[in-house]
């Protein structure tokens, strides 16, 4: 089973600062590290490989430094990485991310299965999965949390819903995104940490892909961002320590004075 | 100052699964309403137990009767830069120290898997932690202490200022008999330190609060350093040649840790992802050296090597970590027994032997899980009894394991202390001389066996 994986390289939110005055992310000092719906993207790529053997390649639009992603992907398991990268490519919203992807999937050419996390932490639209399935014109079950049966050229997986989950068969190739319950991703081993210092990445520009210039970078992103903001700072909370009769007295004036109760 | 005469169970034990009684709690703000509380204590002659963040695994923090005084509002921490020290109460919580130096470019080494101990409780035990093998323990980073004497005087302490002269200290007027007996030379919690030309702060670190209440001590710090961690993984017992290899190397590697085949059957349970596997050793080294890892692999029995660098990878490897004692503990108390295991550490030149007699635990045919700090030939052998026979017959293969331990030298408590539950050990460790010596240094601080009563010395 050929599998190919998408991720991106992200900035650890936890971490990221907004600045006040120009409303655009602190970039400098934050570390960067692959999506983590996508450390499950691949953990079930690899998995899938190991089961039924083939090629797993995992896939990135994004700067050259977003090859340390991909390296990281390697050690944990991927046979083949190939960056997407060209100046041409920048200012992307996700409807030319899907596009170059797509473009970068049909030149791999033979898969069986393209793997997405549900959304990546910094974006959080979602949107890129559906928008390749959309350009290839393949089946996509988003929110899988489950592949229960690869058949004949199909697979059964389960999709996770708000009230439960669906049990959702469909036809190979196709594409699926995945969230963290599906799989616990694992640790690279030393093997791999060293084939990935060692490994060829492949680079690939715009006319690698035979992109339409018009549809990708900026001039294929109709997206427009009208404002970018910092959400308003709440205040720090208060922790009442102490012997629990006392706190609670303390919780309930409080919350009196707040006019809460 | 508050006080409290009901519903104060949570007082009454700690991680020791030991049940205590007393007739109040007292959480006092400041040093001065200590000092009045200890007055008072020695002219009613009633009890005081010190309580921290009663994390203790040997009962230290369980009152026998009388008041509980909790360190729970001391909690200041403050920091000089320029020095590069750091003041700290007794109830500001190790996790609170780590927070706190986030935002400086240092950190404070000592560190036990417990982050909710309190300062006062680790500086009381001496805590040592991990990476003990290479920044040893907590004394080794106090450079003063405030500590309230039994009777109520406040005594500050700066390393270098309370020497031992002629087998006693000064302190505030009394002669104080130490230095007096023999320590073993490992990693050890048992008994007071002594040692010819000790230092006062040496004396109250580690006395399990049984000399005073450790009130504030300034701390040493370092500059943050880059650790990587490396999870090696056998298929059989036979880990020895990389951990050989690993002791050489001392100026590089921070921390060794061992992991028998159940306490990694037990780790599966909540982290799938690590491989099956007979034995595991973990250790860190500071700053990333890849070519040093690789040197790993050539050893033999080896099914699996991971490599912590990132932070995802360290989280997770922290996380594992933590989470056997923590299990093991849950195990304990579920089936409603106290904790059964050794604390042991020997000279390295016996630790194969003391290894050898803690895997003959097999022959009990009870559920243990063996684990430790094998870089300072010290283990833990945990015993997961399911009926009352066994947990008999564990407390007796600890204590007949204890009695080969003390014949080669070692200690029968390396870094859990003393405290209530292994007073038995403690005794058999030492001879009744030495015993008499300690209690002497005790006396001479609290005649009346008020503070701490029960921990450490039996009555």
């Amino acid at each position: 089973m050929d599998v190919i994986v998408c991720i991106k390289q992200v900035p650890a939110t936890t971490q990221v600062k907004i600045n006040p005055v120009t409303n655009t992310l602190i970039r400098e000092g934050v570390e960067s590290i692959i999506n983590p719906f996508d450390l499950y993207a691949i953990e079930e790529g690899v998995r899938l490989k190991e089961k039924f053997g083939g090629k797993a390649t995992v896939i990135s639009m994004g700067p050259p430094q977003a090859e340390a992603a991909l390296r990281e992907a390697i050690s944990l398991g991927v046979d083949e990485a190939i960056l997407l990268s060209d100046r041409n490519f920048g200012g992307s919203d996700t409807l030319a991310t899907s596009y170059t992807l797509a473009r970068a999937i049909k030149r791999i050419g033979e898969f069986d299965l393209v793997i997405c996390g549900k959304q990546a932490i910094d974006g959080d639209t979602a949107q890129v999965g559906p928008g390749i399935a959309e350009e290839l014109k393949l089946p996509c079950v988003t929110y899988v949390k489950k592949i229960s049966e690869v058949k004949d050229g199909k697979m059964v997986v389960e999709r996770m819903m708000e009230t439960g989950w669906q049990i959702v068969e469909m036809e190979l190739p196709g594409i699926i995104t995945v969230v963290k319950e599906i799989n616990e991703p694992r640790l690279p081993s030393l093997r791999g940490k060293m084939r990935a210092r060692k490994a060829e990445i492949l680079i690939w520009n715009a006319s690698d892909l035979a992109c339409e210039m018009d549809r990708i970078g900026q001039p294929g992103s109709p997206t427009v961002v009208k404002r970018i903001f910092a959400p308003p700072q709440k205040p720090a909370g208060k922790i009442l320590q102490g012997d629990i009769d006392a706190v609670s007295q303390e919780l309930a004036d409080e919350l009196k004075r707040l006019g809460i109760i | 100052m508050i006080e409290l005469k009901e519903n104060f169970e949570r007082y009454l034990e700690d991680e020791s699964s030991v049940k205590g009684q007393a007739e109040k709690v007292i959480i006092p703000e400041n040093e001065n309403e200590i000092s009045e509380i200890f007055k008072f204590s020695q002219k009613e002659k009633i009890p005081v137990t010190i309580s921290g963040g009663r994390t203790g695994v040997t009962g230290g923090a369980v009152p026998e009767r009388g008041i509980v005084i909790s360190s729970e509002k001391l909690k200041k921490i403050e920091f000089d830069e320029k020095q590069q020290i750091l003041k700290v109460q007794a109830g500001v919580f190790l996790s609170e120290i780590e927070d706190f130096l986030k935002k400086t470019p240092f950190f404070y080494p000592p560190d036990p898997t417990e982050k909710l101990a309190s300062f006062g409780g680790t500086v009381a035990t001496d805590a040592s932690g991990a990476r003990g093998f290479f920044y040893r323990r907590t004394r080794n980073y106090i450079k003063k202490l405030k500590v309230i004497l039994p009777d109520g005087e406040i005594f500050e302490c700066k390393r270098g200022e309370f020497i031992e002269k002629d087998g006693f200290l000064k302190i505030m007027g009394k002669k104080v008999p130490c230095a007096n007996f023999k320590m073993p030379d490992v990693k050890n919690s048992a008994g007071y330190y002594s040692k010819k030309g000790m230092d006062a702060v040496d004396l109250f670190v580690g006395s399990e609060g049984t000399l005073g209440f450790i009130f504030e001590a300034e701390v040493k710090l370092i500059p943050q350093e880059n650790f990587t961690g490396i999870l090696v993984f056998f298929t059989d017992y036979h880990f020895w040649d990389v951990l050989n290899f690993l002791k050489n190397k001392k100026q590089k590697i921070v921390s060794i840790e061992f992991f028998d085949e159940n306490s990694l059957k037990l780790l599966k349970e909540d982290f799938p992802q690590i491989p099956s596997s007979k034995s595991a050793i973990f250790f860190e080294i500071k700053g990333e050296d890849f070519e040093f890892v690789e040197k790993i692999e050539k050893f033999k029995n080896i099914k699996e090597i991971f490599v912590a660098e990132k932070k995802r990878e360290k989280e997770f490897v922290k996380n594992l970590r933590h989470r056997l004692p923590e299990k093991i503990n849950e195990i304990v108390r579920l089936k409603g027994f106290t904790k059964v295991a050794s604390d042991f550490a020997v000279k390295d030149e016996n630790f194969k032997e003391m290894f050898k007699l803690h895997t003959k635990a097999k022959d009990e045919k009870i559920p243990f899980v063996l684990f430790g700090h094998i870089g300072e030939s010290h283990l833990h052998l945990n015993f997961l009894p399911e009926k009352k026979e066994d947990f008999e017959k564990s407390k007796v293969f600890i204590k007949k394991l204890a009695q080969r331990i003390i014949k080669m030298s070692g200690t029968i408590t390396a870094e859990h202390g003393v405290g209530r539950t292994k007073k038995e050990l403690f005794y058999m460790m030492f001879s009744e001389k030495e015993i008499e010596k300690m209690l002497l240094t005790k006396k001479s601080l609290d005649r009346q066996m008020l503070l701490n009563r029960g921990v450490m010395f039996q009555e």
